[in-house]
């Protein structure tokens, strides 16, 4: 059975006013586990859409969402967390800056379980956090006591990476999460993500900007337009496609767009 | 001299007792960034209480206990009217405000309510321990230790799971939903303790000062804000001393400031103009320190919006 399943999906915003915007008519997407699925299109094409339907900060018009065959359609956002992490555009948003990486670890560490008046830091976690940390291969492990504040976009980004996959998630998603970042650290993170989403078999669903980086990682690509996907290419298929590929469908878009 | 031991004796009591209601401020402004307005109503709200538990003979230590969680419940009403109905936090806040002052005249029947002969814990129990030569220093000595308590009693509670929810939840509350807890139900926990503590400070300042007035909230907020962002100010670069130290320090500086300004021969009249002028003092004084260091609240993250 597929891990996340969209069936039949309507989303049209402002319903029945002048502004009123279809961008799903009938989308159907089934992602397998294990998947790593890298979506691409252009503006407007109804990515962040997807992502936000998944996670839970948008209901569809019509149409059903199932997370290994359980509707997730009436829990909340923060419910879905439970099963679906997700790293952002903005390396802020996966991080409390004002706490030190040790404390931003051990909350992640406390995920599932109650917050209540227990000691917030256990320091018997101590090496599982540095060694978690090193992974990152940043030195971040030997900084458990700097406030998060004070790390760049990158190494933020790589905290919010580590702090989203530390406990069980059947689902990742990246919302573009190295559009943010210069293009040294946009390739660091996006091997380390790579490499996160390998060794945990993490299921991805991932947009990105980037061509090359859909080329390059997964073994799925979807290309979406106008709430479609126009390209979907699994394994072997997938391993054929060229940036050129992707490049020509754009282009062809494009100028079906007028532009 | 001995006028300006009374005088300095006189501003550390009130500064310590205010210091608790400031604490609490610290928490909704400072952990949770929401301006919570509730405070004029709770602390108050404290005091009217304890007034009448005290009057009805109840030990004056449970009137402070049950005036905080009776300031807890207040806090949770803003919380619910901001987080389920959608009110805006600062809107939350005035409502409640507004609400308490009904509340707190229907409590104590009366707008000024001498509480004069009932015990309280500044002349029973445990602090008539303390040798009779020290009598006339027994309101600081109280004082001081009930300030430090619930000081360290914050430290410790913002260290635990439960706390550390709450520094993120003020910080990132993406970060929260992402820990597959609901934000706004941390929000109203923050807003709970922190009229919890505005109405301990009240529940204080009654017992000490023996009446209840229902006017005696107006002016907690900025109060209370001032004491945050003074402490603040001036003992930012002592990194090694604790934001709600400074919380405290800054209440003392405050009631010192103004007591010197009163003492100097300004017009008490003015003392609101005083106040709101300190308090722009402190404002100004921030935003500056923070542009020379080139940072603002730790909040100003590339905020990239979608759509
Ligand atoms: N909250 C919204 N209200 C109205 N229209 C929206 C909203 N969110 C997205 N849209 C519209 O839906 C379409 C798809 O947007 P989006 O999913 O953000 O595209 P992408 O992320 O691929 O650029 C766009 O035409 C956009 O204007
Ligand atoms: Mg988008």
């Amino acid at each position: 059975m597929a891990m996340l399943q969209l069936k039949n999906i309507d989303v049209i915003f402002n319903w029945g006013t002048v502004n009123e915007t279809q961008v799903f008519d009938n989308f159907n997407l089934d992602i397998e586990k294990g998947q790593f699925v890298s979506v691409v299109g252009s503006n407007g094409s109804g990515k962040t859409t997807l992502l936000n339907l998944v996670a839970g900060n948008l209901e569809p018009t019509s149409g059903e969402i199932l997370l290994e065959g359980k509707s997730i359609l009436n829990l909340a956002e923060y419910e879905r967390s439970h099963f679906i992490g997700r790293v952002f555009q903005d390396p802020g948003k996966g991080t409390s800056p004002s706490m030190t990486i040790l404390e931003n670890m051990a909350l992640a560490d406390n995920k599932g379980q109650t917050f209540g008046l227990q000691r917030g830091v256990n320091r018997k976690r101590l090496d599982f956090y540095r060694s978690q940390l090193e992974q990152l291969e940043l030195g971040l492990e030997d900084k458990l006591n700097v406030k998060v504040g004070a790390l760049s976009g990158g190494q933020r980004q790589a905290l919010s990476l580590l702090i989203c996959t530390l406990t069980p998630i059947q689902l990742l998603i990246l919302d573009e999460h190295t559009a943010a970042l210069d293009p040294k650290t946009s390739e660091t993170i996006m091997e380390l993500t790579n490499k996160l989403i390998q060794e945990k078999g993490l299921t991805t669903l991932m947009v990105t900007h980037n061509l090359r980086y859909a080329v390059e990682y997964g073994n799925r690509l979807l290309m979406m337009n106008k709430g479609e996907a126009v390209i979907d290419a699994q394994d072997a298929e997938k391993d054929k496609l060229e940036i050129n590929d992707l490049v020509q469908v754009f282009s062809e878009i494009s100028i079906e767009l007028g532009n | 001299m001995d006028v300006f031991i009374e005088i300095s004796k006189g501003v550390l009591e009130q500064g310590f007792i205010y210091a608790i209601m400031a604490l609490g401020v610290y928490i909704s402004y400072h952990v949770l960034d929401f301006p919570d307005l509730s405070v004029d109503g709770t602390f108050p709200l404290g005091a009217a209480i304890t007034a009448m538990l005290i009057l009805g003979g109840v030990n004056p230590w449970l009137a402070c206990l049950l005036a905080f969680i009776v300031g807890a419940l207040a806090g949770l009403v803003t919380g619910l009217l901001h987080v389920k109905l959608k009110i805006r936090d600062l809107l939350s806040g005035i409502l409640t405000m507004t609400a308490l002052w009904s509340v707190n005249l229907s409590i104590a029947k009366t707008s000024l309510l001498s509480t004069y002969g009932a015990k309280t814990i500044f002349d029973s129990g445990i602090i008539m321990l303390l040798p009779e030569s020290l009598a006339s220093w027994r309101t600081l000595i109280l004082v001081l230790i009930l300030a430090l308590f619930m000081k360290f009693l914050l430290d410790w509670y913002l260290t635990t799971k439960s706390g550390m929810l709450l520094r993120a939840v003020g910080d990132n509350p993406q970060l929260v939903t992402s820990l597959a807890k609901n934000p706004g139900y941390v929000k109203i926990l923050g807003l709970a303790i922190g009229n919890g503590f505005a109405a301990f400070s009240g529940a204080i300042l009654c017992q000490q000062q023996k009446f209840f007035d229902v006017n005696m909230g107006t002016g907690m907020i900025v109060m209370g804000l001032a004491s945050v962002i003074i402490g603040m100010t001036v003992f930012k670069k002592l990194s090694i001393i604790k934001y709600t130290t400074m919380v405290v320090l800054g209440s003392i500086l405050y009631k010192g400031a103004i007591s010197l300004a009163l003492n100097l021969g300004f017009n008490p009249n003015y003392l609101k103009l005083i106040m709101a002028v300190l308090f722009t003092l402190a404002l100004v004084s921030n935003n500056f320190l923070d542009k020379k260091e080139g940072r603002g609240k730790v909040h100003g993250h590339v905020a990239i919006e979608e759509y």
